[in-house]
């Protein structure tokens, strides 16, 4: 990179604001998904909105592609830096500005851990609802970049319906305040569309976070099923019935005997499944709505209901959800997690998919997944270092994606496209719908330098009157993907 | 003119007197499309002709586009709980068929035999229960929309989680069909609730935001809570809907309408408990099938059908809403009470949103400076005015979407790329939409 834009850079972050050092821009090279690396010329740490803005319009004027990073924790490619060039931290942005109870909102930083949030505000009664399985790493930047979700968004919806404004830095340098904590402002839901948009539109800084209520208890159930079958029969069951879950997550018999090697909690390792279920809120009627999961279980050969009925038996049943990426980890030396969804009473049929789809390509698979919204999780297990298997896992995850497409579904839940899923969009949406995906990004970021090759498609991805961008940047980018 | 697009009459929209042209299919409302594009005309696309009085005054010449006859169920996977249908479907109908099913929309509509689902969306209509249920914006999973180039596009998709692609969903709603005429839209459902009741607090402008705090602090976790000044609550009354305190109204009172929906034993609990939180407030409690006329009543209030045809002639009522943080909203609607002396005032008081409906006939120099005092409380507090309903005089002379917030150029830039001719429902957003 030339030295003057370093120089400039420099300017603004100071000495040590910046890696430029080759041993340690590795770390940025990737994310979550590790198949394909790609390291950035420079990563700054910016302290404010104001560096981030004055970084971003460096970038603008040299023409030097650009993204920004929260934790790393994305699994679909989100912070690959695909043109090299700028990767900007927004980690040493961790402040949080503003919590007013009374009008329900926070103001934090991008950079401040998901969790964080919810710790500092618990003791007077509240949190911050989008809890991904990451989120005693991941940023609330990240959060609102994918439109995070996790196992309690089934009753709360995911991180879009909790942000109410972004500050955002656009691709120019310019700052904006879109939406705020005062509701309904006139104008496009600019907000609403910013959400997952996976850093291209700009760079989210700070925002405006809806804080909710505690329920005031919480009944959690962990249902033991001989198949998984039966399990899904159950969550099929719930959601009919008109129960709203807090949440509703399962774990196949792969994954329980990696988290009870992990935590002890006491699993059946010889079980087909476990379901976890929790209902939340007033107190009064928990007992009768978890009673009813409870037959509904029943009725679908249960094989053992157990009940988390402390506090810290809870904490520890969701630790081990929470945790079970990284037990897994105990399995095998890599993993690809997938983020497919499908209607929720295509489950039983799903997963039977992925277990044909195991054994015929010879790759563990285990599921651990947000049942009740049709999210599933596959974690398919290799070993990075064979790029026979690295090729199996790429063409396994291909099937288990298309299969999902093909009962209706998405690619993904929560994760995002990034780079990952790039060659699924032209699958999953038309040239035009495509077409209006580019117009909508060119309003906020017409040269492509920001957050450049993600997700959208460039090659023939786009038919729409003048309105193709062919930067070079993603073209180069797609050539080089070592496409799934 | 062939035989799967007819001109059914003509309609005024502001001063623009239009043929109104009802397509049976999708492939004739693109043709529509592609005309208007070609003639450089626009194109404004009428549900139940509820909120035609909302906007800026349109100037450019068109066609206007009834899209009622297209109404049809795509597709409803009751187990999956997403319903998928066309635009023009009434909220009353989709109600009907998801009751049948024991699920619902969890959106309060102000006219459901008239109010179409493309163009509730459009609006980003809301009512009492947006505080327990969200809005719109939290149930559109997916949407078809005709672009200028007359193609049908899509976003989103049918399942319930999905993050592939622009939350289009997002941005139409809202968005007043700006962005392209809204076609299909897949949207995610709740269950009927078991049980519902509505606990009214009686107090003055004097203890208004005391009450407002208390209710901040309440162990309930209500779906509404609003607020009613004595004008509105007789009003009400007017319309069959029972009175809780005909004296406290008389004595130009305030009501305070605390909802609550859920299963039985919780809507119970939390209907003693708010009753002990707030017993100096002399709550009185509504049950056994009136709650669901009171909020209905209460979205429509200003707003009938009727009383917009009437807005031209002096009669009926315009609604000016006020936004604030949800803390200072008891100052906007004291102020409100004191200065709209004849007008119905509401709030959702932990939403902060208010609403004044004003006699249509009410003299134009005075509603411009209500308007003026309002609006500047409001921005002190954060929020802003939006005259949601009201004759062409008025919506000549008062800034319709409030005071002009610099993210406005944004939602300019987009607008520029998605219809850059200007061909959709132009010149009633924002200025240069």
């Amino acid at each position: 990179m030339d030295k003057t834009i370093l120089g400039k850079l420099r300017e603004v972050v100071g000495p040590t604001g910046m890696i430029t050092n080759d041993s340690e821009l590795l770390v940025y090279e990737c994310d979550g998904f590790t198949i394909e690396r790609n390291k950035p010329e420079v990563v700054v740490f910016p302290n404010d909105t104001d560096q981030v803005s004055r970084i971003v319009k460096i970038c603008h004027e040299a023409k030097v592609p650009f993204l920004p990073r929260g934790a790393g924790t994305s699994l679909a490619g989100g912070c690959l830096p695909v043109g090299g060039g700028v990767v900007i931290s927004l980690a040493r942005m961790k402040r949080i500005w503003e919590i007013d109870q009374r009008n329900r909102f926070a103001l934090v930083d991008p950079g401040l851990v998901n969790v964080w949030l919810t710790n500092q505000i618990k003791g007077a009664g509240w949190h911050f609802a989008p809890d991904p399985s990451s989120q005693g790493a991941c940023t609330i930047g990240g959060n609102i970049a994918t439109n995070s979700g996790g196992p309690h968004t089934l009753k709360y919806g995911v991180t879009v319906n909790h942000v109410l404004g972004v500050e955002m830095v656009l691709p120019t340098g310019e700052i904006y305040t879109l939406g705020g904590p005062v509701e309904d402002a006139p104008g496009y839901d600019l907000t609403g569309v910013v959400v997952g948009s996976e850093g291209t539109f700009g760079i989210a800084c700070r925002s405006y976070v809806r804080l909710t209520r505690n329920p005031h208890g919480y009944r959690t159930l962990l249902g033991i099923f001989e198949s998984v079958d039966d399990a899904t029969a159950t969550i099929s069951g719930i959601i009919e019935a008109g129960i709203v879950p807090a949440a509703l997550e399962l774990l196949d018999s792969l994954i329980l005997r990696a988290v009870e090697e992990a935590f002890g909690f006491g699993f059946p390792l010889d079980a087909g499944a476990v379901l976890i279920m929790e209902v939340d809120g007033i107190e009064a009627g928990l007992d009768e709505e978890a009673l009813r999961m409870e037959a509904i279980a029943k009725k679908c050969q249960v094989r053992e209901i157990r009940r988390a009925d402390t506090e810290d038996q809870r904490l520890l049943l969701w630790k081990c959800r929470k945790q079970a990426f990284g037990a897994v980890g105990r399995l095998a030396p890599s993993l690809c997690t997938q983020d497919g969804v499908v209607p929720r009473t295509r489950l039983p049929e799903m997963l039977r998919t992925i277990q044909e789809i195991s054994t015929r390509y010879d790759i563990r698979i285990a599921n651990v997944f947000h049942a009740g919204d049709g999210n599933i999780h596959p974690i398919l297990l290799f070993d990075e270092r064979d790029p026979e298997q690295v090729k199996k896992v790429l063409d396994a995850s291909t099937e288990i994606l298309d299969a999902c497409l093909a009962m209706g579904g998405s690619v993904t839940g929560e994760h995002g496209i990034g780079v990952e899923k790039i060659s699924f969009m032209p699958k999953l949406f038309s040239p035009v719908d495509l077409g209006m995906f580019f117009r909508l990004r060119n309003a906020f970021n017409p040269e492509g330098l920001c957050s450049p090759g993600k997700m959208l498609p460039t090659a023939g991805g786009c038919n729409e009157n003048g309105h193709q961008h062919g930067n070079g940047l993603e073209v180069m980018v797609t050539g080089k993907k070592a496409s799934p | 003119m062939s035989n799967d697009c007819t001109q059914t009459g003509r309609i005024l929209l502001g001063d623009l007197d239009l043929p109104l042209m009802r397509p049976l299919t999708i492939a004739a409302l693109s043709r529509l499309v592609v005309e208007a594009v070609q003639t450089q005309t626009a194109l404004y696309p009428i549900g139940g002709q509820t909120r035609s009085t909302l906007g800026r005054i349109p100037e450019k010449p068109g066609t206007a586009v009834d899209m009622t006859a297209l109404d049809a169920v795509i597709d409803h996977p009751v187990a999956d709980m997403t319903i998928t249908v066309q635009a023009g479907i009434t909220f009353g109908k989709l109600a009907r068929i998801l009751s049948e099913k024991g699920q619902r929309l969890p959106i309060d509509s102000i006219d459901p035999e008239k109010e179409t689902i493309g163009g509730m969306i459009a609006t980003n209509a809301s009512g009492p229960r947006r505080l327990g249920h969200g809005t719109l914006r939290d149930y559109v999973l997916g949407i078809k929309y005709l672009t200028d180039g007359g193609d049908e596009a899509k976003a989103g998709g049918r399942v319930v989680k999905n993050v592939a692609g622009y939350d289009l969903c997002k941005l139409h709603t809202g968005a007043l069909g700006t962005l392209g005429v809204i076609t299909e839209v897949t949207l995610k459902l709740r269950p009927l609730n078991e049980a519902r009741a509505i606990v009214f607090l009686r107090c003055f402008s004097t203890n208004l935001e005391a009450a407002a705090d208390t209710l901040h602090n309440s162990q309930t976790r209500p779906v509404s809570v609003d607020v009613l000044n004595a004008r509105a609550m007789i009003a009400l009354a007017n319309r069959g809907i029972s009175n809780p305190d005909p004296l406290h109204t008389e004595r130009m009172g305030w009501i305070v309408a605390v909802g609550f929906e859920e299963n039985s034993l919780a809507v119970q609990w939390q209907v003693d408990t708010l009753c002990q939180e707030v017993a100096i407030w002399k709550p009185l409690v509504m049950e056994g099938g009136q709650e669901e006329s009171f909020w209905q009543g209460l979205t429509s209030l200003g707003h009938s059908s009727r009383e917009l045809n009437n807005l031209e002639q002096g009669s009926g009522y315009a609604t000016i809403k006020a936004t604030a943080r949800a803390s200072e909203l008891s100052m906007v609607l004291t102020l409100a009470n004191e200065i709209a002396k004849t007008g119905l005032v509401t709030g959702h008081l932990q939403n902060g949103v208010a609403r004044i409906h004003l006699p249509g006939e009410t003299p134009l120099e005075n509603v411009v400076e209500m308007a003026e005092k309002l609006s500047g409380l409001a921005l002190k507090r954060g929020g802003n005015l939006i005259l949601e309903s009201g004759p062409v005089a008025w919506r000549r002379s008062i800034p319709v979407w409030g005071t002009p917030r610099p993210d406005h150029e944004i939602s300019r830039r987009i607008h520029r790329e998605m219809d850059p001719k200007g061909t959709f429902n132009p010149g009633r957003f924002l200025p240069g939409i």
